[in-house]
């Protein structure tokens, strides 16, 4: 079974990343430098080929604690949900916990939702 | 040391941060509208990577200035007509950045100079997130999962629709004035 704990985490200064559980995955502080995708992009496509080859049922995405994003930030989480949705190989849920009380992630997910399909699970959690 | 005796190599531009709380704003979008308080004063040169402490930055002063949930929206505001303009920018000239407080709304504003060409893909922009700032950003969205070399407007689209502020833009010869409008009435 694959352990998305294993994963080299990037070292960025306005971004904390955790595994809290079994392929649960938790991003707290701000996205703000001009490239994320270069980093943390690339870490999320490493997690996303873990998730695949290891055939999880699920990946959970905290991001509660993710108070303020760019808008290249918010292209990684759609280019995540591309992935999730062309991929031809095993299809993991990608569970995304969201604040109702932060309002890129009210406003960004709920559109999202609609356009990423069934694979894509918004949870709305204080 | 620049004329503010402050330290022209500081984080917030190489050619120094201006910032005189409280001076009244002389200069409005339309030139008619009332004096407002310019809380913040910003400027920098095209092309300098500033994008990051300028919102640690701007995030802790909106926090400490405004109601909460007003510096959030403004403070999303400010990151995203900077970060438009720092990408279009000519060379020619610097990017002002500005929060100004009314007493019935508060604004976020930038100026910078363009080309024309950008210019007027940039109103082309603004006047369709004016008209329906959710289908905009529904639309940017749908651009940016294309992916490719589009650049994608998400950034305003965002101010609008995600932070409800109105967007204007005013130009004279190649200076193009972008501002975010948050009325107190339509504070949530």
């Amino acid at each position: 079974m694959t352990n998305l704990e294993t994963l080299k985490r990037p070292d960025l200064s306005t971004v904390k990343i955790e595994f809290t559980q079994a392929n649960s995955l938790k991003l707290s502080g701000t996205i703000t430098s001009k490239e994320p995708d270069k980093s943390l992009g690339a870490f999320f496509r490493t997690v996303h080929d873990a998730a695949v080859s290891g055939r999880l049922p699920e990946v959970r995405l905290d991001l509660r604690g993710l108070t303020f994003v760019n808008s290249s930030a918010i292209r990684m989480f759609i280019d995540w949900a591309m992935w999730l949705a062309n991929e031809q190989g095993h299809r993991y849920r990608l569970r995304v916990v969201t604040s109702p009380q932060i309002t890129w992630q009210r406003v960004s997910f709920s559109t999202l939702a609609h356009l990423a399909g069934e694979h894509l699970i918004i949870e709305r959690t204080p | 040391m620049n004329r503010f005796g402050r330290d022209a190599t500081s984080p917030l531009g190489r050619r120094g941060a201006s910032l005189r709380p409280g001076a009244p704003d002389q200069r409005t979008v339309s030139g008619t509208a009332p004096v407002g308080q310019v809380l913040v004063r910003l400027m920098f040169a095209p092309g300098s990577s500033t994008l990051e402490s300028t919102h640690s930055f701007l995030a802790a002063y909106t926090a400490d200035r405004l109601p909460a949930a007003v510096a959030q929206r403004v403070s999303l505001a400010a990151y995203e007509l900077l970060s438009n303009a720092m990408n279009y920018a000519s060379l020619s000239s610097d990017v002002v950045l500005e929060i100004v407080q009314h007493t019935d709304r508060t604004i976020v504003r930038t100026a910078n100079d363009a080309i024309a060409a950008r210019i007027a893909m940039l109103r082309e922009q603004v006047d369709k997130i004016r008209s329906d700032s959710e289908g905009a950003f529904v639309q940017e969205l749908k651009r940016s999962m294309k992916g490719g070399h589009t650049r994608a407007m998400l950034g305003l689209a965002r101010v609008a629709f995600e932070s409800g502020l109105k967007l204007d833009l005013e130009t004279t010869g190649q200076r193009v004035r972008v501002t975010a409008e948050l009325r107190r009435d339509e504070r949530r």
